[in-house]
């Protein structure tokens, strides 16, 4: 797939150089292009693949015979990263304790990220949920969906297609901050938006 | 008139015979702070024998301690050191107020291979308790060492001991720089010998091990039809053979085996809401038990298996415990202190209740006796979570922060574990060995 992509491109490159060349026209519509200022493209650096789940280690019981290792099923890799461009920058969305209601300034975060979506239709996020470290573990894994589920809500309101949005909730696993203050949990409580 | 002489009549009777009760409690055995004394003598090898590598009578008076029930005489306070019946003076005993006394022999015909025999001995009476042999191996020398303990303790107690059951629980291992690895270890109940059952790069969830012994069940994230999913595994201990229960859209979270090993109880959000299904192992099959938009997870079967308690915050998005049949019907409300419960796990009998309470910003375990609804509360630090009850329903097995503590159920005797990794969390007890 790379491959034809740098020939293609290549190609492309020949063509309209030698095209621009022959064509004083064009110049007016370069001005023009000038003007706009299109950012350079950001491509998202390549994500490490996900490594599948190891086997058992040897365990022993009390009576002293050797068991098995297990065999962990082979799983296939996630899909071939995105190549996009113009990803909105702010990608965390943040919640206070035991709640999942979204801000006005979250509502403007997400409108950017919709906007996005729906301007590359081949696009998907996936919206983490997470919550701090109080409380049931299991619980939270549920509570963690919900914030995910609130902002996919939204999203799919703002006209987002159903298929471009996967959930997954991390529940108080991953801590971005790891002491046991107020300030910590705060940044804890939040759903990031991933373009896997 | 005469009622009133049959009324005071009644009433010493009554109170004489409650102070009969009180009389033989109190010859029973020597206690200092409810603890009984014991002489564990140091067992007797057969001559020319190496020296055992392990010291059983070590591990018995450590084991006997922990239970916060026993109060082992120390080794330099012992007036003799009798091997056979016969050499015992049960005099020189009773003179030290010492109710019981262990002696013991190791025999070794070939390298690595012995017999362990023990007797227990009521000294107030100067009968033979019980007296049995093990085979033993150097590898299960400690594992039989646990055996006489849990013998001593049936014998005296009159309940099983826990000193023979294993523990799992999920570790996280951080390194600088890279992704924590998580794994899902079994170690001895004291937290010794832990030894691998899963490793990963993805969290590992709701470690539960199944009422035959046979299996763990357990929740992680896989890589499945080309999406990160979270999924519920069950995982042979034996053979370390895995079987995918579900991987659906959204959660799939908090397993809980039915009694009789055939059943898990799990929390889906398939269809859009975390709600509890039953699914039947062998058939594969699912069935849906609780529908209500608020989330309902945590479930935990009951031990007669004929009802289910699960987390639920359908009031005021609170979470409190609520009970509900296996076969659907009527829920009902089960905790009405606070503001927050969770967790709930049952006593083996069925009769209490164990779950994360909060109190003033603080989690806390809790445990509440179903019958006369009183909650007490066992644990003292901050921030606690996971509680479960050991098979014989004496002890509560918790984390608190990062380490793992087990609580008698009177909130009594408290322990750490020393499990030597720093991040633990999430025990589960096996169930009794036999």
């Amino acid at each position: 797939m790379k491959i034809w992509h740098t020939v293609l491109l290549i190609f492309l490159t020949v063509v309209i150089s030698t095209a621009c060349a022959k064509k004083p026209l064009v110049k007016k519509s370069n001005k023009a292009q000038q003007a706009s200022r299109i950012p350079p493209p950001l491509f998202k650096p390549q994500r490490p693949s996900m490594q599948p789940n190891f086997p058992v280690a040897t365990v022993h019981t009390g009576n002293g015979t050797s068991l098995a290792a297990g065999n962990f099923p082979n799983f296939t890799n996630e899909g071939s990263n995105q190549r996009l461009s113009g990803i909105p920058s702010q990608r965390i969305i943040y919640f206070d304790f035991n709640k999942s209601t979204l801000t006005e300034k979250d509502r403007k975060i997400l409108q950017s990220h919709a906007s996005f979506l729906k301007k590359n239709p081949n696009s998907f996020v996936r919206l983490e949920g997470h919550t701090d470290e109080r409380g049931s573990r299991e619980y939270n894994l549920a509570l963690g969906e919900r914030r995910a589920k609130t902002t996919q809500e939204l999203l799919l309101k703002l006209g987002v297609i159903e298929n471009q949005i996967s959930i997954l909730s991390y529940g108080e696993e991953q801590a971005i901050a790891l002491e046991h203050t107020a300030k910590a949990w705060r940044k804890n409580r939040r759903v990031e938006l991933v373009y896997p | 008139m005469l009622k009133i002489i049959f009324l005071f009549i009644s009433y010493f009777i009554f109170i004489s015979n409650s102070y009969a009760i009180l009389n033989i409690d109190i010859v029973g055995g020597k206690e200092d702070n409810g603890k009984k004394a014991i002489a564990i003598v140091p067992f007797a090898q057969q001559t020319g024998m190496q020296s055992l590598p392990q010291n059983i009578v070590g591990i018995i008076s450590k084991n006997l301690t922990s239970s916060g029930l026993f109060n082992p005489l120390a080794r330099k306070k012992l007036p003799e050191q009798p091997f056979y019946a016969r050499q015992v003076n049960f005099a020189r005993w009773q003179a030290m107020n010492i109710p019981y006394l262990v002696i013991g022999r190791a025999i070794s015909n070939t390298t690595g291979n012995y017999k362990i025999e023990f007797e227990l001995f009521d000294v107030y009476d100067q009968k033979r308790l019980i007296g049995l042999a093990y085979q033993a191996t150097t590898q299960t020398l400690k594992q039989v060492s646990n055996k006489i303990t849990d013998d001593i303790y049936y014998a005296i107690i009159g309940k099983r001991g826990i000193f023979s059951t294993r523990i799992a629980y999920v570790s996280v291992h951080r390194q600088n720089g890279q992704k924590p690895q998580y794994h899902l270890s079994i170690s001895d109940v004291d937290g010794q010998n832990p030894q691998l059952m899963l490793r990963s790069n993805e969290p590992i969830f709701s470690p539960r091990w199944s009422p035959d012994g046979k299996s763990i069940a357990y929740v992680t994230y896989s890589n499945i039809a080309q999406r990160k999913r979270m999924a519920v595994y069950i995982q042979e201990i034996s053979t370390g053979k895995q079987i995918l229960v579900s991987a659906y859209r959204g959660l799939n979270a908090a397993p809980a085996w039915s009694p009789d090993s055939q059943y898990l109880a799990l929390t889906l959000s398939k269809d859009n809401n975390p709600e509890i299904y039953i699914y039947t192992i062998k058939k594969r099959k699912f069935k849906r038990l609780t529908k209500n938009k608020a989330i309902d997870t945590e479930a935990e079967w009951a031990p007669n298996g004929k009802s289910i308690v699960f987390t639920s915050d359908r009031y005021k998005k609170k979470p409190q415990i609520y009970r509900v049949g296996v076969n659907g019907g009527k829920v009902r409300r089960l905790t009405f202190k606070g503001g927050y419960n969770a967790r709930a796990r049952f006593s083996p009998d069925g009769s209490k209740l164990t779950f994360l309470h909060q109190k003033k910003g603080q989690y806390q375990i809790a445990v509440l006796s179903l019958k006369t609804k009183k909650l007490r509360i066992v644990s003292n630090t901050k921030f606690n979570d996971s509680p479960s009850f050991a098979p014989n329903g004496e002890v509560i097995i918790y984390s608190t922060g990062n380490e793992l503590a087990t609580v008698s159920v009177d909130g009594k005797i408290q322990k750490r574990l020393t499990i030597p990794i720093s991040e633990v969390r999430e025990p589960t007890w096996s169930p009794f060995t036999q």
